[in-house]
């Protein structure tokens, strides 16, 4: 690859990528990750979650549906980057219900995690029966507290006759 | 000219290397089964034989080697995928996933056969009994992947080999071969000349026409040299486009994949369908005016044909089996016709003409081969060719070391699969290349290699096809994130600009004098890069990316459906903006180990599929941006992605079509949907206008078969989307009389 530049300014890694700013409230959106015509019978179902953080505490709740098979475990996890799982998990969260239920629970993040969490680098992974190494992922996205809406998307506008 | 990152120069090493591999390769072919006997029959092979090269040799390739977007289904990565998995799952997989287009289509005894071919080429031996759908047995303890070679046989090579077009004149020439690459094609009408007819009061078109085009026509690709998808028509506004209404509509021929763009001229629509057949059509009132069913038909549902190209008194059409063609435009019959190139090539990207000379990208480069991808210029009057220009930079020549010492035989890819552009002031013709293949740069043993021209603008002389200048949009580049698609040409001032889009969604300015970077906007989400230069454009992979290893999965958003793929963008020149289709997708990938032996190659990747965090599943995106600062002006996303090109016009008016068979008409200025309409299935093809005594028209194509662009909403919108199989078709609306 090329030698790069140095400004850390310009080390963007999405147009809507958000500033590392602390943020209070974060959803989470868990969809089937990742699968192939052979499994995507199996890695099925979704699921909407909020969290808070007070100071270095966690805490999560929210529910999911659709599995194919019984949920197993909620795990939280923290990746490369927004949309890169990783196989290294911190942390157990709890789900309860079969191929519904719900996910809830507290953890004490580092300041690492804490970093992660608000570089949409936290992610939660929920297993099933039949999708053991995860049927549902989702990552954790800060919520603007004054819209109280995810800051994934970008504010529109109207073009104006220049020629 | 650019030479930007690391190249690596042949070194003795590195060939050493190659060799020694390439013999390793050449020793895992074997002539008779080397693994277990397995559970199936030598009767159901050799069914499975012919099933196979019938249904699944056009994706799979003739040898089991996979295509542009098909895993190989033989050797070290079939194994990697299925070998630890048993044949039920096998079976299942295959019976209600294949083929592409009819999935659950063929018998039970079909799939099984089909299924013990594969088994047979990966190295088992037939046993005694019958395979059936719902034998347990672990596919790795009865083959080890060492590819049969006489299991293959030369029944499969032959079989892989089109005859050849006949000329399909008038007068009871010999219907054109119908099969072509990969094998025996569908059943279907006879190929040659089937309607004759003589187009009325045709004007030849001249080179000052082709360079302004008359509003009323839409003589190119994308309406005009520049590359604009751009109408100066204006009857249709904002304020009556509630107004349209269908006028006529034509039904076209299934099968294949479908991305048309009509041609018009003087109130006549040249227009080609699948199976390599063109018509010419009354704009107006949809009549049949001349057919001529060139052939071969198609042999799986990839590679468009996506745009003909009209000069002088001829319709110009480069074949999906690589040969052009000059027809008649007033009669339909066969002037010319010349071999582009040979083998698995194909062409889909359009043709245009410059100057008297039809120019013409390539195609099917994945496998490894003697035969590079090359851009081609025909004389327009005879067919005879003008020159080559070799998008693989060969060794010898400049960046002909850029391959990591790669042998010439083993530099894959680098087609040219989107039409170019034009400056008639500069005489430059502008075109964008895809990746190298395989993929991955450590199944394709590149490694820190360049691997020019791949992922590239190049700028070349039309007169002599010589370069002019490149610039590598992504050096080395390693996850089927391509830079192809259209190159757009845009005048500020002085300043003389290209812009373009690839699949990471990064939207480049270049100079296009020069070819020196200008600035770039990344559009959507990406987590492919971990740094990207604004300043100089330079990208830099996040490191496991660098660091890669085959069999090693990455996350990749975008996917290879892009970003931004083959659906054009549209410069709409009032507004100054560039109206961009946009794709919402992430893939888990992996390279594979791929043998250094002709034939071999190909994409080599597996992947899974994921929804494009933190866009709650919305797959399509349309945005505009001004183009002079290059700064976002308006976006919207929705479920399904657009699968045709965006139409602009002086009116105000945005046309594009979309996976969910929704044809809309939006405000550019703001992005908001004005109109909107549901065809038969998917929206897909390049939708223009064009205007018959006064009347403004719009046609749109209702298309199936493609890519990633096709293959991932598929996917992922399994629940979401239903949409019919059939139902490809053009469609023509105006306002009321």
């Amino acid at each position: 690859m090329r030698n790069h530049a140095q400004s850390a300014a310009l080390a963007l890694l999405v147009l809507n990528a958000m500033p590392a700013l602390a943020a209070s409230n974060y959803t989470l959106s868990l969809d089937p990750v990742a699968y192939d015509n052979s499994t995507r019978d199996v890695i099925v179902g979704d699921g909407h979650l909020k969290a808070s953080l007070d100071g270095s505490t966690l805490t999560v709740s929210g529910n999911f549906s659709g599995l194919s098979s019984n949920a197993t475990t909620a795990r939280l996890g923290l990746g490369l980057d927004f949309g890169i799982p990783a196989t290294v998990f911190f942390a157990n969260l709890t789900a309860s219900g079969a191929q519904a239920g719900t996910i809830s629970g507290s953890v004490t993040l580092t300041p690492a995690q804490v970093a992660g969490l608000n570089k949409r680098q936290l992610f939660l992974q929920l297993s099933s029966v039949k999708g053991a190494d995860g049927s549902l992922w989702g990552w954790f996205v800060p919520v603007d507290n004054a819209s109280g809406t995810a800051r994934t998307t970008k504010k529109t506008g109207v073009a104006k006759d220049k020629k | 000219m650019r030479i930007s990152g690391k190249i690596i120069g042949l070194s003795t090493g590195a060939l050493a290397l190659a060799v020694a591999a390439f013999a390793a390769a050449q020793a895992q072919i074997s002539t008779t089964g080397t693994a277990g006997v397995g559970p199936f029959n030598q009767a159901q092979v050799d069914a499975g034989r012919t099933a196979y090269q019938a249904n699944c040799s056009g994706c799979h390739g003739p040898a089991l080697q996979g295509g542009p977007n098909s895993t190989a289904l033989a050797g070290p990565g079939f194994m990697a995928a299925w070998g630890g998995r048993n044949s039920a799952d096998y079976y299942r997989y295959v019976s209600t996933q294949m083929p592409y287009g009819n999935a659950g289509g063929l018998s039970s005894d079909t799939y099984a056969n089909i299924i013990s071919f594969i088994y047979a080429v990966n190295g088992s031996k037939p046993g005694a009994t019958a395979l059936t759908a719902d034998n347990a047995t672990r596919i790795n303890t009865f083959t080890d992947g060492h590819i049969v070679d006489a299991t293959i046989g030369a029944q499969v090579a032959q079989a892989g080999r089109g005859a050849p077009a006949g000329d399909g004149e008038a007068g009871g020439a010999a219907p054109a071969g119908r099969g072509g690459r990969g094998g025996r094609g569908a059943a279907g009408p006879a190929f040659g000349q089937t309607v004759f007819g003589t187009v009325p009061d045709y004007k030849d078109i001249s080179d000052a026409e082709l360079r302004n085009p008359s509003p009323n026509d839409w003589l190119m690709f994308r309406h005009n040299y520049q590359g604009w998808s751009y109408s100066p028509l204006n009857q249709i506004t904002p304020a009556n486009v509630k107004n349209l209404q269908l006028k006529w509509s034509w039904a076209m021929n299934e099968g294949g994949a479908s991305q048309v763009t009509p041609i018009i001229h003087n109130g006549v629509m040249f227009l080609s369908n699948t199976s390599n057949t063109i018509q010419a059509l009354n704009a107006k009132t949809g009549e049949l005016i001349w057919e001529n069913r060139i052939g071969p038909a198609p042999t799986s549902a990839y590679g468009g044909t996506r745009s003909i190209a009209v000069y002088h008194d001829k319709v110009y059409f480069a074949s999906t089996n690589a040969i052009m063609y000059a027809l008649d435009a007033r009669t339909g019959k066969i002037v010319w016709q010349t071999q582009i190139a040979g083998g698995t090539h194909g062409t889909t990207g359009g043709v245009m003409v410059i100057n008297g000379k039809v120019l013409s990208g390539l195609m099917g480069c994945d496998n490894y081969s003697t035969e590079h991808c090359f851009i081609s210029a025909y004389d327009a009057e005879t067919g005879a060719r003008d020159w080559k220009f070799y998008t693989t930079a060969l060794n010898g020549t400049p960046g002909g070391d850029t391959w990591n010492g790669l042998e010439d035989n083993f530099k894959g890819g680098v087609d040219t699969w989107i039409a170019g552009t034009y400056d008639p002031e500069l005489n430059t013709t502008y075109w964008g290349t895809a990746q190298a293949k395989p993929w991955f740069r450590a199944s394709r043993r590149t490694f820190g290699g360049n691997a020019l021209y791949s992922v590239s603008t190049l700028a070349l002389n039309p007169d002599d096809g010589k370069l002019k200048w490149y610039f590598q949009h992504v050096p080395g580049e390693s996850l089927d994130l391509d830079e192809v698609f259209e190159r757009v040409l845009i005048d500020h001032g002085k300043s003389k600009e290209v812009l373009t889009i690839g699949k990471s969604g990064i939207l480049w300015k270049l100079d296009r004098v020069t070819g020196k970077f200008i600035s770039l906007l990344p559009t959507l989400f990406q987590n492919v890069y971990s740094k990207i230069d604004r300043q100089t454009g330079e990208l830099q992979y996040r490191q496991e990316i660098i660091d890669q290893k085959t069999n090693q999965w990455f996350s990749s958003c975008p996917s290879p459906e892009g970003g931004h793929n083959w659906q054009a963008t549209s410069y709409n020149q009032p507004t100054d903006l560039l109206i961009i289709p946009e794709s919402q997708s992430c893939v888990m990938i992996t390279g594979r180990d791929v043998d250094l032996r002709l034939g071999g190659g190909g994409t080599a990747n597996s992947q899974k599929f994921f929804f494009m965090p933190g866009t709650d599943r919305n797959m399509g995106r349309l945005m505009a941006v001004d183009t002079k600062t290059m700064k976002p002006v308006w976006s919207w996303q929705q479920k399904s992605p657009f699968l045709t090109a965006m139409l602009s016009t002086k009116g105000g008016i945005g046309f594009i079509g979309d996976f969910d068979r929704v044809f809309r008409a939006i405000d550019v200025k703001t992005g908001k949907t004005l109109w909107q309409t549901r065809l038969g299935t998917t929206a897909q093809g390049y939708p223009v206008t064009f205007a018959i005594n006064g009347k403004q028209y719009i046609a749109v194509a209702a298309g199936l078969g493609g890519g990633s662009p096709e293959q991932k909403p598929t996917q992922l919108l399994q629940n979401v989307v239903h949409r019919p199989s059939t139902g490809q078709q053009l469609y023509v609306f105006a306002l009321p009389d």
